[in-house]
């Protein structure tokens, strides 16, 4: 009896999304450590 | 400030080698077939791969390089990896899903199953001629500066990285990369946090991290983002955010060094997974190793350091200059301290910060009169010292064991980088050449044997390379810039394939053709960046394609 049940893909459109906000903020934080220290 | 290291540190650097290198080799011994040899099985989970990728990216050069490049000019170099969480994407949701379906091994076979043979070998062959010259250099351009500093024999330090490498490699195949990449990421992610800690541990009592990086900022080392547009302008967002994109893409969707890692996840999900761990990682990472770089900046304002990293170049200057040299030093040197010192103590102080800028001016228009010095002795020399920086602060600074460790770190990510390359080299040649146009049809075993003796020679020819690389100095640069050369014309081969549905093979083998030929023309008549080669490659291909397609006859088009 195979008890392994396949993984459950997680919603990756979100996943994506997540991402890319991501991407902003790290610009953002990168953005604002440039600028607070000049 | 001896050049020569403990015992201790050579035994820690040897254990923690052989440990990891052991390590792979018992846990990878058994390979019975072609899937085991070349994907691992399909047993890998997100963890592994996602910090294998990260491995294989992260060469010997980053942890030496990147650090110089904050020390020298600032922390901009992180816009560069901006594309990446979004090529990281595109890949994961288009690439992964596509080869896993076809059951590939390699990107290039993907090419056959869509095209046709011409285009695969095409592809497989522009792969094989980059990335087999740079496997040399992977191995060279660390060993050069280790060998340099440690006063170690330049062919014995490559031979040691490259016979460990290729032992691994040949005997447990891509499992065997993966694994070992899974713990040199662990001695690399420990080794750098100790560095950066002993870096604040040696600052001065009243100058504690943000009082660094306030020193740091006031002589322009904290510029991380740059939002101009400017062509010119080396590192700016822009040129991160669509170069980088381009760049990232080609690498992580069709050069199988790093395909390779992630096809050897047990599913799609587990590499997907696997690539969004380095979407989010990645830019913190250079992030942090940019800012170890300031800190050494910052540290060397302070303490009293080499006014010139290479400290081998000096020897060409008659010892009275260095006597000369050596004095004024001093003297700049305490100058620069004492203005860091009284802006420490007045962080708002306009007129304690122009003192030190002004200090600084002073050191670098110094540092050029040396370089200017050398040149004049040796019209040939390279005079760019900040890929010594780290590796100085590391031996003259460091406690004993944790010299060890660094260099570990150094070794660890070397080894890394080349054992994928050599295992892509010979997974693609095993599989897109010589089965495909030789045997077709070999017992598993037969297989297997091709796999290793392929990676073998791969080794081989890259411990070549590096050993007489110190004859062709000018050809590394070449090497390195060569990449971008042909990296365009491949994404372009492969974003056709999966979104341009309607272009048959011919129409994208011969719009590679042109493509490429008129990137080369390019690279041989103009000066254009060459990171642009990434755009003007990709964009060549794609355009050529529809223009091919839409005036070639129909029965032309099908046949390969």
């Amino acid at each position: 009896m195979n008890n392994e049940s396949p993984e459950k893909e997680p919603s990756w459109s979100k996943i994506y999304s997540g991402i890319a906000l991501l991407l902003l903020l790290y610009i953002v934080g990168m953005y604002i450590f440039t600028e607070v220290l000049k | 400030m001896s050049p020569v290291i403990s015992w201790i540190d050579i035994a820690v650097l040897l254990s923690t080698l052989f440990a990891i290198v052991g390590y792979g080799m018992w846990k990878t011994r058994r390979n019975d077939s072609l899937d085991q040899y070349l994907r691992g099985g399909n047993e890998l989970k997100w963890g592994t791969i996602g910090l294998s990728v990260m491995a294989t990216q992260a060469s010997a050069i980053t942890f030496l390089s990147t650090p110089g490049q904050a020390w020298e000019s600032g922390m901009g170099f992180v816009q560069n990896y901006l594309g990446m969480p979004i090529a990281l994407i595109i890949v994961s949701a288009f690439f992964i899903p596509i080869y896993y379906k076809l059951k590939v091994y390699t990107a290039y076979e993907f090419l056959e199953k869509r095209f046709d043979l011409k285009t695969r070998l095409l592809g497989a062959l522009l792969f094989l001629l980059q990335r087999g010259l740079a496997a040399g250099i992977t191995i060279y351009a660390p060993a050069i500066i280790l060998s340099s500093v440690l006063g170690w024999n330049l062919s014995g330090t490559i031979l040691l990285v490259g016979i460990l490498v290729v032992l691994y490699t040949v005997s447990g195949g891509s499992r065997a990369v993966s694994l070992t990449q899974k713990h040199q990421m662990a001695v690399i992610m420990g080794g750098m946090g100790l560095a950066f800690w002993f870096l604040l541990d040696g600052m001065p009592e009243n100058v504690g991290f943000t009082d660094a990086l306030s020193l740091g900022a006031s002589l322009d080392k904290t510029n991380a983002i740059d939002l101009t547009f400017n062509l010119n302008e080396r590192y700016n967002v822009w040129s991160g955010l669509i170069g980088g994109l381009f760049l990232s893409l080609s690498y992580f969707g069709t050069d199988q060094s790093q395909v390779a890692r992630y096809l050897g996840g047990k599913n799609t999900l587990q590499s997907r997974a696997g690539m969004m761990f380095n979407a989010v990682l990645k830019i913190p990472m250079q992030f942090f190793i940019l800012l170890t770089g300031v800190m050494v900046f910052v540290f060397y304002l302070f303490t009293p350091g080499p006014y010139y990293f290479k400290q081998s170049a000096l020897d060409v200057l008659p010892p009275a200059k260095v006597e000369q040299l050596d004095l004024q030093w001093l003297a700049l040197q305490e100058q620069r301290k004492e203005a860091a010192l009284e802006l420490s103590f007045e962080p708002e102080s306009a007129e304690k910060r122009q003192l030190l800028q002004q200090a600084e001016s002073e050191v670098q228009a110094f540092r050029a009169e040396v370089k200017q010095a050398i040149v004049q002795q040796q019209p040939d020399a390279e005079t760019k010292d900040s890929d010594y920086v780290f590796i100085r602060f590391v031996l003259d600074h460091l406690p004993t064991g944790v010299v060890g460790l660094l260099l570990a770190v150094i070794f660890s990510a070397a080894m890394s980088s080349t054992s994928s390359e050599l295992n892509a080299l010979g997974s693609t040649t095993c599989v897109d050449i010589y089965h495909r146009l030789f045997k077709h049809n070999p017992s598993e075993e037969a297989k297997v044997k091709a796999g290793k003796f392929f990676t073998f020679l791969w080794g081989m020819i890259a411990i070549g390379f590096a050993l007489y690389a110190r004859l062709l100095e000018n050809l590394i640069e070449a090497v390195n810039i060569l990449g971008s050369v042909f990296y365009g014309v491949i994404l372009g081969i492969f974003l056709v394939a999966f979104f341009l549905k309607h272009i048959r093979g011919s129409a994208a083998f011969y719009a590679a053709i042109v493509a490429q030929s008129i990137v080369l023309a390019l690279f041989f008549s103009t000066d254009i960046g060459y990171l642009w080669y990434n755009l003007i490659g990709c964009g060549g291909v794609i355009g050529l394609s529809l223009l091919f397609y839409t005036f070639m006859p129909k029965d032309t088009q099908i046949s390969g």
